[in-house]
């Protein structure tokens, strides 16, 4: 089983309005925790929001920021906190999260030039279907803002469906092609032109009656009116009877001689511009075969020569293997026997070269005499070929009459006869010629006749008869290829439909849940048992030439079926559908990361609607990790009374310092902060001041000592002097007297309680001219480190007190003990 | 469902699913033409159809078409 991703933590450094690193743990023990921040406007918790967005976007970026661009987008610079750089701030965003026990994270770093998705944003974002951040802005978008396109992509891309739209696409595509190309006549009457053209336009149409009767009546009555073909079928009698008088009319006209004598002319020289893309003729045969040997032969003295010592082709052999392993020491060469130093090659390393170069050479002069064999193969099976072919030529070409018109021939044929390998091959030149003349006269003679019989001749009631017959065969090959492709385009559309049936299905399933779940939602957050209008997906039919869009509709009343929401919503029901349509989807898609992050999303409802939200999140989500910041206080008290106090965290930013960033109401000046920089020799003056005014408030809030209400517009600006009065005011009631600092006026409180350093936060002093030094500044964290540690449970240690009416003696709120002072206890 | 507890395999089917279910049913069903679907199977039918899909599966069509019209 896989277990869902939970966010264990997350940390702002540099970003927005975050100056100091803040950390925000999401986890309390085992137990994921959910985060509700309470903030006015302009007091950073959108950045808290920011800092989710920026993480897990692929730009780098914000989507209301972009990527800069002059006047149009800030771009990521408005990322980083302005005083980042001038501080030695390194901006970044870290996350960390649980997935069961394993736990995952990293940062990204906040950079001009932007970063790639970290490596655990990428893990996250694979779980991750739904877009889990919802910003009140931007939800609208969905039902107001988007066309059906855009909105058919988003809810596309929420169920995964890409794959099954683009098997949609292309069936749809298929189906077309298939029955355009069944349905196309193109092939055919690409053929009746051509039975046009055989018939002089006489028939336009297919029918076998008309071609035979056009054939018979039009074409063979006018040589023969016995002569009939009955079917056009090479097999039928009459086209046979046709094909013997064409052999015979050619006999008879001496054309079969003529056509002869012209194929042993081309077989021995082929007139280059006629044959050019055949192989070439007997006497180019053999002149290639002759300059290829003669070649091969020079190939082979050449390489004879260089390997003229192939006797000694065993003892550089053996050599090279002595000379190439290092292992066996050598003086002298072992060829010679000399020592290396004195051979000409000076060296064993140049012996074992100079042996290597001799083997390879030996090595050459054996190809080389392989070559030549194969080359003389090859110009005697040449040299046969051209003296059949010219043998037959000149026997030809004496009885048809021509043997006063083919001396060179005879010439060339004499010198074939004596010639012998090795040498150039005769003179061809006459012979070509003379064999392109008697060519060229032989095809006028040829091609005179023919002209002399004119168009009745059966050679060419032949060809027409061949060609109807050929026609008619392609006719019925084209007609029986329509015919498979319709039945097949048929099959293709029975299973398209079922296919696309079964993916509409699958779809409406999906759409069906999402419904569910937005109406349940919408009804819930709309409340007062109000049924929710139905609303409604409508997919576009399976023949929609357009079917990448979604319609969102409305059953807003029986007599207003499928309406757009927009035109009969009000603005918070509208708000309503698209916060309840987005959570939807993330609970049906996001099964794996239920987390769900909400940036002021309350802004249009009015008190009952945003406690019916902080219900339904109650009641729906009770299994999420919920991010909400708000400005909204009054939501923000209704989230802490509807949500389990055990699986949420509730803070308050109370305040922006310019050298900090938002101030929680429970933040928390570290020690470590102030002893760091006091270890460095560095002042931490107001460091030492913010952790007394923020351990007063605690003690005081824990002791319900009384303080007066602030102004409205500073509620939580408490003077330490303010608080320590009130702190020492409690105390006194209690009847519990402060504990003495060691060497120090005292009591400590009382310095407190006088306020004499209020306005001195970068020094502690009760002489306003004096000058601070850091050796005060330590003497004073100890001292108030020393009295704060006063404050200890005796009975177990806690630092953590209450004083529950009607009680005046506050007591530990861990075992309460009455609370005593320690030092107090010690008996100083 | 807590963030902690396994999540159930309660999720919408996946489009592999969907489409091995139709195309194991297509072949099941009686008069289905096999070459046809085999043709749709290799080129269409899948969550990861090539770019030239639909050509591709046209000219096995027209082969197919071709090699029955041959045979006749």
């Amino acid at each position: 089983m896989t277990q869902a991703i939970a966010i264990e933590g997350f940390r702002v450094t540099g970003f927005r309005a975050y100056l100091a690193g803040q950390a925000f743990s999401l986890y309390r023990g085992n137990t994921p925790l959910s985060l509700a921040v309470f903030a006015p406007n302009a007091k950073g918790k959108s950045g808290l929001v920011d800092a989710f967005e920026f993480y897990f976007s692929e730009d780098a970026t914000l989507r209301r920021l972009g990527i800069r661009q002059a006047e149009r987008n800030a771009g990521r610079l408005a990322l980083e906190h302005v005083d980042a750089q001038a501080k030695g701030v390194t901006p970044t965003i870290e996350f960390s999260f649980r997935e069961g026990v394993e736990k995952f994270g990293d940062s990204r770093a906040v950079v001009a030039q932007g970063t790639a998705v970290p490596a655990a944003a990428r893990r996250v974002l694979e779980s991750c279907v739904v877009p889990f951040v919802i910003r009140g802005y931007e939800l609208r978008a969905f039902v107001e803002g988007q066309t059906p396109e855009q909105r058919y992509e988003e809810i596309v891309a929420w169920f995964g469906l890409q794959p099954l739209l683009i098997i949609q696409r292309n069936l749809r595509a298929l189906r077309r092609q298939v029955k355009g190309k069944a349905e196309s006549t193109t092939d055919r009457q690409e053929r009746l032109r051509d039975l046009g053209r055989i018939t002089g336009n006489a028939l336009m149409e297919w029918d076998d009656v008309n071609v035979l009767k056009w054939l018979n009546e039009q074409v063979l009555a006018r040589l023969d009116s016995t002569l009939t073909v009955a079917t056009l079928s090479a097999d039928d009698t009459g086209y046979k009877e046709l094909k013997r008088r064409k052999v015979a009319e050619d006999e008879t006209l001496g054309i079969s001689s003529l056509k002869r004598l012209l194929r042993q002319i081309e077989a021995v020289s082929r007139p280059p511009a006629e044959h050019a893309g055949d192989a070439p003729a007997a006497i180019v045969q053999f002149e290639n075969t002759v300059t290829h040997y003669n070649t091969a032969v020079a190939k082979e003295g050449e390489e004879r020569a260089r390997a003229s010592q192939a006797a000694f082709s065993g003892v550089w052999s053996a050599a090279k293997a002595v000379l190439e392993c290092t292992d066996i020491p050598l003086e002298a060469c072992p060829v010679c026997d000399m020592e290396f130093s004195a051979t000409p090659h000076g060296s064993r390393d140049a012996v074992r070269l100079n042996v290597m170069m001799k083997l390879d050479e030996l090595t050459a002069y054996e190809d080389a005499e392989k070559a030549v064999a194969n080359a003389k193969e090859t110009l005697l099976r040449g040299h046969r070929a051209l003296r059949d072919n010219l043998a037959a030529l000149t026997a030809s070409l004496k009885d048809a009459g021509y043997a006063d018109h083919s001396g060179a021939i005879d010439v060339y044929e004499r010198a074939l006869s004596i010639w012998s390998a090795g040498s150039q091959g005769p003179d061809s030149a006459a012979a070509t010629s003379q064999c392109e003349t008697l060519h060229g006269g032989i095809s006028t003679k040829k091609k005179k006749i023919e002209e002399q019989q004119g168009e009745h001749t059966y050679a060419i009631v032949l060809t027409s008869a061949h060609s109807l017959i050929e026609l008619k065969k392609d006719l019925y090959r084209i007609e029986r290829f329509r015919m498979e492709l319709l039945q097949l385009s048929t099959e293709l559309s029975r299973q398209a439909q079922i296919i696309n049936k079964a993916i509409i299905d699958h779809t409406h399933t999906l759409v069906s849940q999402l419904r569910d779940s937005v109406n349940a939602l919408y009804k819930d957050i709309q409340g007062g048992g109000t049924e929710a209008p139905p609303i409604r997906f409508d997919l576009p039919d399976d023949e929609d030439i357009n079917q990448q869009r979604i319609q969102l509709l409305i059953d807003f009343a029986d007599n207003r079926k499928g309406v757009v929401p927009t035109g009969y919503l009000s603005d918070s029901h509208i708000h309503t559908l698209a916060l309840s349509l987005r959570l939807a989807a993330i609970q049906l898609f996001n099964r794996r990361l239920p987390v769900v992050v909400f940036d002021d999303v309350v802004t249009s409802y009015d008190a009952d609607h945003r406690k019916n939200i902080a219900a339904m999140l109650a009641k729906h989500f009770a299994s999420y990790q919920i991010i909400v910041v708000t400005h909204d206080e009054r939501f923000f008290m209704l989230l802490q009374e509807h949500l389990p106090q055990g699986s949420w965290s509730f803070r308050r930013i109370t305040e922006v310092k310019a050298e900090f960033g938002p101030v929680f109401h429970d933040h928390r000046t570290p020690d470590e902060v102030i002893e760091v920089k006091l270890d460095s020799g560095q002042s931490a003056a107001n460091e030492i001041r913010q952790a007394e005014e923020e351990w007063l408030l605690d003690i005081c809030r824990d002791l319900r000592a009384k303080v007066v209400i602030r102004p409205v517009d500073r509620p939580y600006k408490y003077d330490r002097s303010e608080l320590a009065g009130a702190l020492a005011a409690c105390l006194k009631d209690a009847g519990i007297v402060a504990p003495l600092v060691p060497g120090i006026a005292n009591p400590f409180s009382a310095s407190l309680q006088r306020g004499d350093v209020e306005n001195f936060g970068s020094h502690f002093s009760d002489n306003p001219s004096a000058s601070a030094s850091v050796g005060d500044e330590q003497s004073r964290w100890a001292e108030f480190v020393y009295f704060r540690n006063q404050f200890s449970c005796p009975g177990c240690g806690s630092k953590r007190f209450m004083r529950p009416e009607p009680l005046k003696h506050p007591l530990c709120k861990k075992c309460e003990t009455p609370f005593a002072f320690k030092a107090k206890q010690l008996g100083s | 469902m807590h963030l902690t507890d396994d999540i159930p395999r309660d999720a919408p089917a996946a489009p592999e699913a969907v489409v091995a279910r139709v195309l194991a049913a297509l072949r099941k069903a009686e008069g289905t033409d096999a070459a046809l679907l085999d043709i749709l199977e290799k080129r269409i039918v899948r969550t990861s159809a090539k770019e030239n899909a639909v050509p591709d599966a046209l000219k096995d069509i027209e082969a197919l078409a071709s090699e029955r019209a041959e045979g006749t």
